[in-house]
């Protein structure tokens, strides 16, 4: 019954795709704006997680090496960003602290998505009181101011690493439940879900197949946003004096012991830690930021605002073609 | 009819909850039901085309989902081949669903933008355990393929519905609604998004499947023109109840029920030459969530007399048509009599003006009010001022059965 | 069509493009056309074909992405050339726009007749408010909206009253122009029967020109004078409405009304192919791959409308002239 059109049409394996086509489309379809600004973020991530990588092999100075370092030494060639009150090595500080922030950083997102998008995926699809009650919740949490949040949690779960990221993470699941379940409920209401429905799939094959695979494009966004937020709770758990133990270089705390050092003009051992936190804060929210602009096409239409109504400007409406009603078939 | 009938609702009742605020969808409050389906009942024959013509808002796209029990049924009952599934939960539904399967309107909304089109139509088969291998799978959906009209079908398999026009993707839908050899399709407006030189040749489509197939289709649209060259019988709804229902040819030779006549007549044709400017009902289709008493189509009938099913409500709609026409002296002087349209009391059969001192004025304005519509007339049992109030009450609306006439069955008082 | 007035529209030469991703699509490609005073003219064709575009390219309102070239006269006066503001000014008082949506042009915020006080403010500040809410009364009542309700917000009405409030709202400052785009393609057919028939009444009794853009040729054949057909950025065909529905000269619109589908259809009928990407058009004439009578000449050069006989116009090889 199927007559192939050429020898060559059907012989050919499907092209293995990396990523779908479609979700490469916001990116080809995006200005160059947003996309530089993507670049330029991720440019500045990768040089942290490059540092992060091979700080070894960077530096001679580990970030806690301490024996033959001066005090309190002003930049040189020796410690291009001086030397703490301890006699630490301000730029193996800042190197080891890029690996401290990212290992905390990827394992805090980790464990936030691992909670909030099952979650949201299940409260988004059942509805009922199941749902309200984990809105409920999750708002409730949502509404903790982040770092204060994060400060309760690490008081109570004590010292370390993992602890540090289980608190930034608790900070975080509220958003990606938010964002997830809300796209669900959206989503649940389209024709194509109500199809599968029709066709008898089971609710799990729903919620994966045509649910998550649709709402999937939300998390990079989030993910972004939250990286940088993760860096800089992080950072302030340190400041204030919890996060990890030290003497693990870690820039808050850095941060909160160079104070003292200023009274007496010293400068570098504050600016240097600040500074990494302020870059690679930056670099993850570019990223993120620019990923919104591609993915949220609303975004891109930016000038489309009309005061009055009335006898003005229409609004967008149907863009390059026709009216949305009709359909042309070859 | 010799053979049973594939599908058979009696008595079918649908009704949704309304939840309006944030804080109702907290505490699952309902703010009123939405009587979408308000008593249908109907049989479709095996090998018929049905047709179900409606507007929106007649309750005719719900009908057709809960006939699929992809909504609940809130009371009466739905048969499939003899069977009774109104209760039949999900799990029992899902081995039915081989039998039993929709096309939807929107090409563009019903495939998974997230699927390739050899998943999206293979879907069904795997769900059923039809055919689980990937080489199987590309073989039938090949076929199917085929059989819509996307010939050939290899360079679709792989790409997602975003690569394709509309038409296409109405093929691909038909494809997977018929991959798994089912019994009975609802068309939900399949042709209703597509461009007119494209209509035919999916309408053709649907007709040959049908024959190769040995198909059923509940076909749902608002499109008489369509239906009358589809259908073998057809239903007309109007907010959730039939209007008019049997064998096409007779209903659309001499349409009885006004509504249905209304709706003919409303159809642009396009030709010029006829040009009759057609005599239109009032107003619109009103809420499914407190339809008129009676016969719900009285208030915007032309042909309405006085058994139709007036009620209060009634009145003061035509209180306030009469207000719209009058000048804007005159509809200020009489709503100084009368009051606030709000104001007025409506309760079981009878309406409530509180006047104070100009209850005989107001009385006067009712009465005339009255006077200028007959039929509502026909309905009214007194009008009445006591102390300060005008009280007028009503005849309690009954509502019209379906009686046969000519053929078919129509609701209408006027048989 | 009348010649001792001006006409109210005058298009000469439009093109209207966007640049996509994938390059320049021109959507509108040299379209000339002209309404009369009080004249009804139907703008018709399918999905693709630029009826929309031409219709927001005509009173300015294209997203960024659009550009026009050509020249557009409204009641006389270049209309193209004109600074914003006056073009704002004269999509208010001298032009109404009827879109197939009216929720999205109404401000569910405002009442519905703060909505005309505010345009009839807008366009003449010596009236008062009270003036102006009388007007608006006046208006709604024309539309059969009763002055009961004329306090309540948009979303209060439905879909059938809200577009008459749109019309309302068009028409109260007595424009010489209506531009309606799909102005019923939501609307249920009686509903749409009555639109129709408020946009009759308005036009005989107030001399409105009407340009109605749509696909469905069934309320062209019922409400306009004169028809165009447009396919794949061109007009095809423009006349009388009644010699182009009895005796359609071009293949396209011979098979677009073979068709449609009536309640007199005995037979099913369609155009084979599909309209042509926009992107890079065929050489010629655009219809030429789908057409019955295509002629060598077709794929070579491109027709241009030409009169067939009495007013009616066609661009087709098959007639002297294109």
């Amino acid at each position: 019954m199927s007559t192939p059109a050429s020898a060559t049409e059907t012989r050919r394996p499907p092209r293995v795709r990396v990523l779908p086509e479609r979700w490469l489309r916001p990116w080809r379809e995006a200005g160059r704006f947003p996309r530089s600004i993507v670049w330029a973020g991720a440019g500045i991530t990768a040089v942290f997680v490059f540092v992060a990588i091979f700080a070894p092999l960077i530096w001679r100075y580990s970030g806690t090496d301490y024996q033959n370092i001066p005090r309190l030494a002003a930049p040189s060639a020796a410690h291009p960003f001086g030397t703490t009150s301890i006699s630490f090595d301000v730029f193996a500080r800042v190197l080891y602290g890029a690996r401290l922030a990212l290992e905390v950083m990827l394992l805090s997102v980790a464990i936030s998505i691992a909670i909030g998008l099952p979650l949201g995926l299940y409260a988004g699809y059942r509805g009922g009181w199941r749902d309200r009650g984990l809105v409920l919740i999750m708002d409730s949490l949502y509404a903790f101011p982040g770092l204060l949040l994060a400060i309760v949690v690490a008081a109570f779960l004590g010292r370390g690493i993992f602890n540090a990221s289980a608190a930034i993470s608790v900070v975080y699941i509220p958003q990606y439940f938010r964002v997830i379940r809300n796209h669900v409920v959206s989503v649940r209401e389209e024709v194509f879900v109500d199809a599968a429905q029709a066709l008898g799939a089971r609710p799990r094959t729903i919620v994966w197949r045509y649910i998550f695979f649709n709402v999937v494009q939300s998390i990079p966004v989030i993910f972004s946003i939250n990286a940088a937020d993760a860096v800089l709770t992080l950072a302030g758990l340190g400041f204030l004096g919890y996060g990890v133990n030290p003497p693990t270089p870690e820039w808050g705390q850095d941060l909160s012991r160079a104070i003292h050092d200023l009274a007496s003009g010293v400068w570098w051992t504050a600016l240097f830690p600040g500074l990494a936190i302020v870059f690679l804060t930056t670099g993850l929210t570019l990223v993120g930021e620019g990923l919104n602009d591609i993915i949220n096409p609303l975004l891109r239409r930016v000038g489309m605002t009309g005061t009055s109504l009335i006898g003005t400007v229409a609004p967008g409406g149907a863009v390059a073609g026709e009216s949305k009603v009709l359909e042309v078939e070859p | 009819m010799t053979d049973p009938p594939i599908v058979r609702v009696v008595d079918l009742e649908t009704h949704f909850m309304v939840r309006e605020s944030f804080a109702d969808r907290l505490f699952g409050r309902s703010r009123g039901v939405v009587h979408a389906v308000d008593g249908v009942s109907l049989e479709i024959g095996r090998g018929e085309v049905f047709g179900l013509v409606g507007e929106s808002g007649s309750g005719k796209t719900t009908l057709g989902r809960t006939i699929l029990k992809l909504a609940e049924p809130t009371s009466g009952r739905v048969e499939f081949e003899g069977t009774d599934i109104t209760r039949w939960d999900e799990d029992a539904m899902r081995p039915l669903r081989r039998k039993m399967q929709v096309v939807f309107q929107d090409p563009n909304a019903s495939l998974n933008p997230a699927m390739r089109i050899v998943d999206a139509v293979g879907h069904p088969l795997k769900i059923h355990g039809i055919e689980t291998s990937r080489r199987g799978l590309r073989i039938a959906v090949g076929d199917i393929l085929d059989r819509v009209g996307l010939s050939p079908p290899d360079p679709f398999l792989d790409k997602y519905p975003d690569d394709l026009s509309g038409g296409q993707k109405q093929r691909v839908a038909i494809a997977r609604a018929l991959i798994t050899n089912p019994s009975f399709v609802v068309l939900d407006e399949p042709v209703a998004m597509l461009d007119m030189s494209v209509r035919a040749r999916v309408l053709e489509l649907l007709l040959s499947l049908k024959r190769d197939f040995s198909l059923t289709y509940l076909f749902i649209t608002h499109d008489l023109a369509t239906a009358k060259f589809l259908c073998d019988r057809i239903a007309i709804m109007y907010l959730g109840k039939v209007a008019e229902i049997g064998p096409a040819a007779p209903i659309y030779a001499d349409p009885k029920h006004p509504y249905t006549q209304a709706l003919l007549g409303a159809i642009p044709q396009p030709d010029p030459s006829r040009r009759v400017p057609p005599t239109l009902p009032k107003g619109e289709i009103p809420d499914a969530v407190s339809p008129p008493a009676g016969c719900r189509f009285h208030p915007r009938c032309v042909a309405a007399i006085g058994t139709c099913g007036w009620e209060p409500r009634d009145l003061v709609d035509r209180i306030e048509d009469r207000w719209g026409r009058l000048g804007l002296d005159d509809f200020e002087r009489e709503r100084a009599v009368i009051g606030e349209l709000s104001a007025i009391r409506l309760q079981a059969d009878e309406l409530v003006i509180v006047a104070g001192g100009r209850a005989d004025d107001a009385k006067a304005i009712i009465e005339d009010v009255v006077r200028e519509a007959p039929a509502l007339g026909g309905a009214v049992e007194s009008i009445a001022a006591a102390s300060g109030s005008v009280i007028v009450r009503f005849r309690h609306p009954t509502e019209p059965p379906l009686r046969q006439v000519g053929g078919r069955d129509v609701a209408c008082v006027l048989y | 069509m009348r010649t001792q007035a001006p006409p109210i529209l005058s298009v000469h030469d439009m093109r209207v493009g966007y640049r996509t991703p994938r390059g320049v699509v021109i959507a509108v490609d040299g379209v000339t056309i002209e309404i009369a005073e009080g004249e009804a003219v139907g703008l018709v064709g399918e999905s693709g074909c630029g009826k929309t575009t031409l219709g927001r390219a005509i009173v300015g309102v294209l997203p960024e992405e659009g550009f026009v070239e050509g020249r557009v006269e409204i009641g006389g006066r270049d209309f193209t050339a004109l600074p914003r503001d006056e073009r704002r000014r004269m999509r208010g008082e001298e032009i109404a726009l009827v879109f197939q949506e009216p929720m999205t042009r109404l401000n569910p915020l405002m009442r519905v007749e703060d909505h005309f006080v505010e345009t009839i403010r807008a366009h003449k500040s010596d009236v008062t408010k009270d003036e102006a809410k009388r007007m608006a009364r006046e208006a709604l009542k024309a539309m059969g909206i009763p002055p009961t309700r004329v306090s309540s917000y948009p979303h209060e009405f439905s879909g059938g009253m809200r577009q008459r409030i749109m019309i309302a709202l068009g028409i109260v400052l007595r424009p010489k122009l209506v531009i309606a785009d799909e102005p019923t393609t939501a609307l249920d057919v009686i509903v749409e029967a009555q639109i129709l028939s408020i946009l009759e009444d308005l036009k005989d009794s107030y001399d409105m020109g009407l340009l109605l853009i749509t696909h469905n040729l069934g309320i062209v054949a019922q409400t306009c004078d004169r028809v165009a057909v447009m396919y794949a950025g061109k007009i095809v065909e423009i006349g009388d409405v009644r010699d182009v529905f009895a005796e359609p000269k071009h293949p396209y619109t011979q098979g677009l009304l073979r068709s449609l589908i009536h309640l007199d259809t005995t037979e099913l009928s369609s155009i084979p192919g599909a309209p042509p990407d926009l992107l890079r058009p065929p050489p010629g004439c655009r219809f030429a791959p789908r057409c019955p009578h295509r002629m060598p000449v077709c794929t070579e050069r491109v027709p241009v409308l030409a009169e067939v006989e009495g007013g009616q116009e066609a661009a087709c090889f098959l007639y002297p002239g294109s």
